[in-house]
């Protein structure tokens, strides 16, 4: 967790490496969110849709933006994240996540920054992109 | 297509505990292996009296794992296997831990007819307000769903 004191309108926030997605790993996130869409696990069916295979659930791709945003603000920092999902993410799939503080102000006593995210592929493709509000500690 | 009159419609409301095994297992499905969401000890020595919510639990208690709310969906025209998941934003009003009762009820706030590249498809926005135990608004759910055409 950062305090906003130390917090700079542009700076970008440390980057997150997500190693290769395997379709275990959905499997696992479909378990863990009681989210059983047989998109994501199940490849015949993902073929019987048109699709090559097996897609990435998007709130796996949303739970990687997330851990930038705890980064950020600790467990209860949070006012807001939001996620629009722009492409597929497949097995074999690596993730970059990052992002940039485009705000920051004093409300309410608080200090509130605001930053834009976003996950990309290894080749620079955009996955999803999205925003947080946090509140932060000041130092004392 | 989905008649214009679900507009407003809401569903529920839904129950939910929120389990220590659950923050824990989300958590870890999405590499966030922080000993703060899965050790008691490690919580409460930063300040909180159970495993915190990692930011997208909601969306085990959202539509996805909603079997009831996604038949109410297919019964107005947006069956599961026609839906994707388009956006979503949660706003955080009081912290969820671990042991919370959380009661939702969803609403279609949004229903918007588009055309695209590959033909007619819709929008619709949900949203739901998940309230504690102390029944206070703990989380506004928004989420946009894009249903494809037949």
């Amino acid at each position: 967790m950062r305090y906003y004191d130390d917090i700079h309108v542009g700076e970008a926030l440390p980057e997150l490496e997500v190693s290769a997605l395997v379709a275990d790993d959905f499997v696992r996130y479909a378990d863990a969110s009681d989210d059983h869409n047989p998109l994501h696990v199940d490849d015949a069916h993902a073929r019987s849709t048109g699709l090559d295979g097996v897609i990435a659930h998007g709130m796996l791709v949303m739970g990687q933006l997330g851990r930038v945003a705890v980064e950020l603000a600790g467990p209860t920092g949070l006012r807001s994240l939001s996620t629009r999902f722009r492409d597929k993410t497949r097995p074999g799939d690596e993730l970059r996540c990052g992002g940039t503080i485009t705000a920051a102000y004093e409300r309410d006593g608080q200090g509130i920054v605001e930053a834009e995210l976003w996950a990309r592929g290894i080749d620079g493709s955009l996955k999803a992109s999205g925003a947080l509000v946090a509140a932060l500690p000041r130092r004392q | 297509m989905i008649s214009a009159d679900a507009l407003g419609r809401s569903f529920g409301p839904y129950t939910y505990h929120v389990e220590r095994g659950r923050v824990s297992q989300l958590a870890a499905a999405v590499g966030e292996h922080a000993p703060v969401f899965h050790d008691p000890a490690a919580a409460q020595a930063a300040g909180l009296a159970d495993l915190p919510a990692p930011p997208t639990l909601a969306t085990c208690y959202g539509l996805w794992a909603n079997l009831a709310l996604l038949d109410e969906l297919a019964a107005i025209g947006a069956p599961l296997p026609r839906l994707l998941h388009g956006e979503q934003s949660y706003a955080y009003h009081a912290p969820v831990l671990a042991g919370d009762t959380l009661t939702s009820t969803t609403t279609i706030v949004g229903l918007e007819q588009k055309r695209g590249q590959s033909g007619p498809f819709e929008l619709l926005t949900l949203e739901a307000r998940l309230v504690n135990q102390r029944g206070e608004l703990a989380i506004i759910d928004r989420l946009v769903v894009v249903v494809r055409g037949e």
